[in-house]
Parts: C-alpha cells; sequence; structure tokens
C-alpha cells in the first residue's frame, strides 16, 4: 500500500478563524524528564516529589510551558495530513499560564488562527493554543506567530 | 520558603540573576526526542547543511524555555500560575553556542488587585548578539 503523501500547508490555505483538529497529550515522567534534560532545568519542583509535597503546590508539577512540545506547528497540522513548507521561521510568541498541570493529566489542546497577516513583504500566522484540564478549565495558552515562506 | 517575591522589596532597573548555558546537539536532539516531532533542521546534520542555515539550529522554544526557568526561579507560584511571556525571535541558535538570558524589573503595577510585576526579558549568544528579547510578568503578593 502506498503511504499517504503529505502535502505542503501554504500561506493561502490557512484563514483567519481556521479551527485545527484538537489534540490530547498526557505529560508522563518519562516526557518530562526529556524535556527537562532538553532546557537543562534542575528545578526541584518538577521532578523532586518530597521537596515538591512541601511547596504551595503540594506536590510536583509540569512546566507550563513544555505545552511547546505538543504545539510545533508539524503536531498541529499532521492530523490534517499537511506538513510545514520548508523555510518556516519561529518570528513571535506569547504565553500565558492560568493553572497548574500535573504529570500524567489528561489535557486537551484546542487551536485556531488567530490571525494571518502579510508585513514588509513577509506573511506572518497567528496560531492561538488554548490547553485545558480534564476539569475543563484553561490551564495555558499560548500565540506562535511563524513567518510563512510561501 | 517564599513563594511569592515581595512586591515591595523588587525595585524598578534591578537585574535578576542571569542563567548560562550553552547549547549542545546532544541537548537538541534530547529536547526534539521529547517532543517527538523530528524535524531535520534540528537534528539531521547532513541535511542541514544544505540549507540556507549550513547546520543545524535549536527549536527556538527549547532556548526560549530559558526565560522561563529564570522566571520559576525567582517567581515560583506567581510565573507558574500567572505568568506570562512575550518574546520576538531574532537570531537562530547552534550547537556550541553560548546563550545568557538575563530579566531586569522594568516596571510594577496594580491591575484588579492583583500585583504585577514586569521584566524586560533577553537572551545574547557569545557574540553579544540579540537572540531572544521580550516581556515577562509575573505575579507578586
Amino acid at each position: 500500500m502506498k503511504e499517504r503523501e503529505e502535502k505542503e500547508i501554504l500561506f493561502e490555505d490557512i484563514f483567519k478563524g481556521m479551527e485545527l483538529p484538537e489534540i490530547t497529550y498526557t505529560v508522563t515522567a518519562d516526557v518530562l524528564k526529556k524535556y527537562l534534560e532538553g532546557i537543562d532545568d534542575l528545578n526541584p519542583l518538577y521532578l523532586d516529589e518530597e521537596y515538591a509535597k512541601k511547596t504551595p503546590f503540594g506536590g510536583p508539577i509540569v512546566p507550563p510551558i513544555s505545552m511547546a512540545i505538543y504545539t510545533t506547528i508539524s503536531n498541529l497540522i499532521r492530523p490534517l495530513g499537511m506538513k510545514i513548507p520548508p523555510g518556516l521561521l519561529h518570528a513571535q510568541q506569547r504565553f500565558e499560564f492560568t493553572g497548574i498541570i500535573r504529570l500524567n493529566e489528561r489535557l486537551r489542546i484546542k487551536t485556531v488562527i488567530e490571525d494571518k497577516f502579510e508585513k514588509k513583504g513577509k506573511k506572518f500566522v497567528v496560531w492561538k493554543s488554548e490547553v485545558f484540564n480534564q476539569g475543563g478549565d484553561k490551564v495555558a495558552t499560548s500565540w506562535l506567530t511563524p513567518i510563512w515562506p510561501k | 520558603m517564599d513563594w511569592h517575591k515581595n512586591f515591595e522589596a523588587l525595585s524598578i532597573g534591578e537585574e535578576l540573576t542571569p542563567l548560562i548555558k550553552k547549547m549542545t546537539q546532544d541537548k537538541i536532539n534530547t529536547y526534539v526526542g521529547a517532543a517527538e516531532d523530528y524535524n531535520p533542521i534540528h537534528v539531521d546534520i547532513e541535511f542541514a547543511k544544505k540549507t540556507p542555515f549550513k547546520g543545524t539550529i535549536a527549536p527556538g522554544y527549547q532556548y526560549m524555555a530559558y526565560i522561563s526557568e529564570l522566571m520559576a526561579r525567582e517567581f515560583g507560584e506567581g510565573w507558574h500560575i500567572g505568568g506570562t511571556l512575550d518574546v520576538r525571535l531574532l537570531k537562530v541558535v547552534r550547537p556550541d553556542d553560548w546563550l545568557i538570558t538575563r530579566a531586569k524589573v522594568s516596571d510594577k503595577k496594580e491591575e484588579n488587585g492583583n500585583k504585577i510585576v514586569v521584566c524586560e526579558v533577553r537572551i545574547t549568544n557569545q557574540n553579544n548578539e540579540e537572540v531572544i528579547v521580550g516581556q515577562a510578568t509575573a505575579l507578586c503578593k
């Protein structure tokens, strides 16, 4: 059987208000360990159970910025069977952290194209991703703005 | 342990202790492995040589996390629940680059009963070039 060819998603394929398929994810101890190793962050609040118990969090938490490993454009468009065109550049980023994320919690990411525009001959797309916990509370939001190559 | 930095004790213009780190191909591979998002520009050295970057580059999100580490160290809970980050990425990061992450208190304000500290944040490389610049905020008590 022939594998499905992924098509490049172009600037013209993207429109303001476009919703992306929802993604669910769970940060396991293994993923978190690799992530923290990759950014060499040794904050004991994330992995040291005994230490974290004594903090107001009452136990280890997941650094909310780790949502970034799931909100890459390639991850967000994979369910559409599409891929990013080469040369895409991460130009701007905003995060808002609003709630605690725990290990092994099942999280949902809802993504919408908040804006697309051209400025000084460059093409920009604003990808807004909201992370919700099992209780439905919004725990983090990301606005990722890349320069689109074509 | 104090989990919210004391608002009154912070002064505008104050520099928080910087973070100094070296990026390596190993760290990039580990980070990309956590994400399971194997964009060849980050991990495939032969492929990356043939691109305009002439070599692998680190994912922006990877070193952006250094700012989060610094803010978490300084503001604890007030960063994890109530923090914001707004940045522009100006220059790519390559393996073996040294990065200095800095935050400087630029404003203190009260909004809807919240005490908010605003920091100018920046990451520069070994050539003193700006890699990331922007603003981060955290809650204080």
